[in-house]
């Protein structure tokens, strides 16, 4: 393998990584403090992608589009917590796996209802098109942009959870709800607006992958599996370990795409076997 | 005058009946030790009056204000502070962040609390950067009181405070409650009948989810028979 060649597959794998960290991110926040599997997860990366699509092309303006879409979609996902998720807290699983489960159903024929079941292709906006020469290589200016607006967000989270007073709160109420609210803090707000900002990435994730699969109902619930092996691999309840686990998804596919092309599809259960051998919590999960 | 008043509180926990009709008042200015052997109701009184364990039924008044159909969340903010019996200092977080997240008022804790608390726990100054996975039980033990003391608060639950520390560490624990007392009323849960008498200004006993009886803590102390019968001292 060429130097070149490396750095191409590198950066693509990267790029990869940072979209199995959009798709996961959300999930894994809610997973997080809620303890709630949010299995429509899946259905609000799609909403994110249709109404994302829808958007831009109805406000004629791009990051508009993105940022007004991923606001629903948060909304959607912090009105159910209100509603719903808040009922079940510390109750049966089983109510939590039904109520998600329901909710998958819901979303994905509303999305039918509202703009078909057939496949539609998406078209990258203009200054999305193209290549640049990276080390002499051409790579995607689309899997540039992803790999920037990943890094952002990604650091924006860190900021959020590490450097202010919501951050602590989140990281405290992950470890001791009860403790939290005996010092005088609505723990209820934080999960509400956890749901919201789990929605919130959601569809930025949907909105990103709608580029690479075109729309379909089918399209966030096709990547449930790969969330979900994320967030395992990442040890379940720690998001930075999420984040970690993507990038290490993203460097397996598409490493493993070019030796082993036969095994690309299996990258994440050979990672998810290795890492879960070695450390059966996760990365970052607590023992 | 009473700080805090309990009338007829019964708590129940998944189904069990827990307190059975609590009726206890605590004095402003004092500290009231709460006495009792394990599965009395302790815990679950102290919890009940911070709303963690909400009463079913009867009263709980600070201050005159009846506080046991507020939530859980509002009732710190009348001024009263936990320091729960499993401490409960978050270890994802620094000992300074273990006290910010408890700050009500504001953004940062003022110099001049700091200053209150770190006099009243030396050891702490050394602490701050350290994560609370990484403390000893006793630091623990101090930070969860000095976690209590950020807000200047009129009222300080503390549940068990020298459970499974060392002999020198309860000493300085001691001693932290009777430089804390000058400034708060106290109500302080506590196994350990030596280090509760030589602290409290007045006592209650509890059985079987009441209160079985309470007064001066020179009368217990002077009282064999009482120990013996309610704590098996």
């Amino acid at each position: 393998m060429t130097s070149q060649l490396f750095v191409n597959i590198l950066l693509s794998a990267l790029s990869l990584g940072v979209i199995y960290f959009l798709l996961s991110s959300g999930f894994a926040l809610v997973f997080s403090l809620l303890r709630v599997s949010n299995f429509s997860h899946g259905s609000l990366i799609m909403w994110g992608a249709y109404l994302g699509v829808y958007l831009v092309k109805a406000l004629s303006n791009f990051t508009l589009g993105l940022v007004v879409s991923a606001v629903v979609i948060g909304i959607i996902l912090a009105l159910v917590e209100f509603f719903l998720f808040r009922r079940l807290y510390g109750g049966n699983p089983l109510f939590e796996l039904l109520l998600t489960f329901g909710l998958i159903y819901i979303l994905d024929e509303a999305v039918k209802l509202i703009w078909g079941a057939a496949m539609i292709t998406v078209d990258k906006p203009l200054f999305l098109q193209g290549t640049v020469m990276i080390y002499g290589e051409p790579f995607a200016i689309l899997r540039l942009y992803i790999f920037g607006l990943g890094a952002f967000i990604c650091a924006a989270l860190y900021f959020l959870l590490n450097k202010t007073k919501l951050g602590l709160i989140i990281t405290a109420g992950i470890e001791n709800k009860e403790m939290v609210r005996a010092l005088g803090i609505n723990i209820n707000k934080v999960f509400t607006f956890v749901c919201w900002l789990g929605g919130f990435l959601a569809g930025i994730a949907g909105f990103v992958l709608a580029f690479f699969t075109g729309l379909s109902p089918e399209m966030g619930t096709n990547q449930l599996l790969n969330v979900l092996v994320i967030v395992v691999v990442g040890g379940l309840g720690s998001f930075m370990g999420a984040a970690i686990a993507a990038i290490i998804m993203g460097l397996a596919e598409a490493f493993l795409g070019f030796y082993l092309p036969e095994l690309a599809i299996l990258s994440s259960f050979i990672v998810m076997f290795i890492v879960l051998g070695i450390k059966p919590s996760g990365l970052l999960g607590e023992e | 005058m009473n700080i805090l008043e309990m009338h007829e509180v019964h708590t129940f926990i998944a189904g069990f009946h827990i307190l059975e009709g609590v009726t206890l008042t605590a004095e402003h200015g004092k500290l009231t030790i709460l006495l009792g052997r394990n599965g009395s109701g302790k815990t679950t009184t102290i919890k009940t009056i911070m709303g963690l364990t909400p009463a079913g039924s009867g009263e709980i008044l600070f201050q005159g204000k009846a506080i046991q159909k507020m939530h859980d969340f509002e009732i710190p903010w009348l001024g009263i502070s936990l320091v729960p019996e499993g401490r409960d200092v978050f270890s994802q977080l620094t000992v300074e962040e273990n006290l910010l997240i408890a700050v009500r008022k504001g953004k940062n804790i003022t110099k001049q609390r700091l200053d209150y608390i770190v006099n009243i726990f030396p050891p702490m100054k050394d602490l701050f950067k350290k994560k609370g996975r990484n403390l000893s039980g006793g630091e623990k033990q101090m930070v969860a009181v000095a976690r209590a003391l950020v807000n200047d608060d009129e009222l300080l639950l503390i549940d068990e405070p020298t459970k499974g520390l060392a002999p020198i560490m309860v000493e300085s624990m001691r001693l932290a409650l009777a430089e804390i007392k000058k400034n708060a009323t106290i109500i302080l849960v506590e196994q350990n009948f030596e280090f509760a008498s030589s602290i409290a200004d007045d006592f209650l006993i509890m059985e079987h989810g009441k209160i079985a009886c309470g007064g001066k803590i020179g009368d217990l102390i002077n009282n064999e028979e009482m120990q013996h019968r309610y704590l098996g001292v």
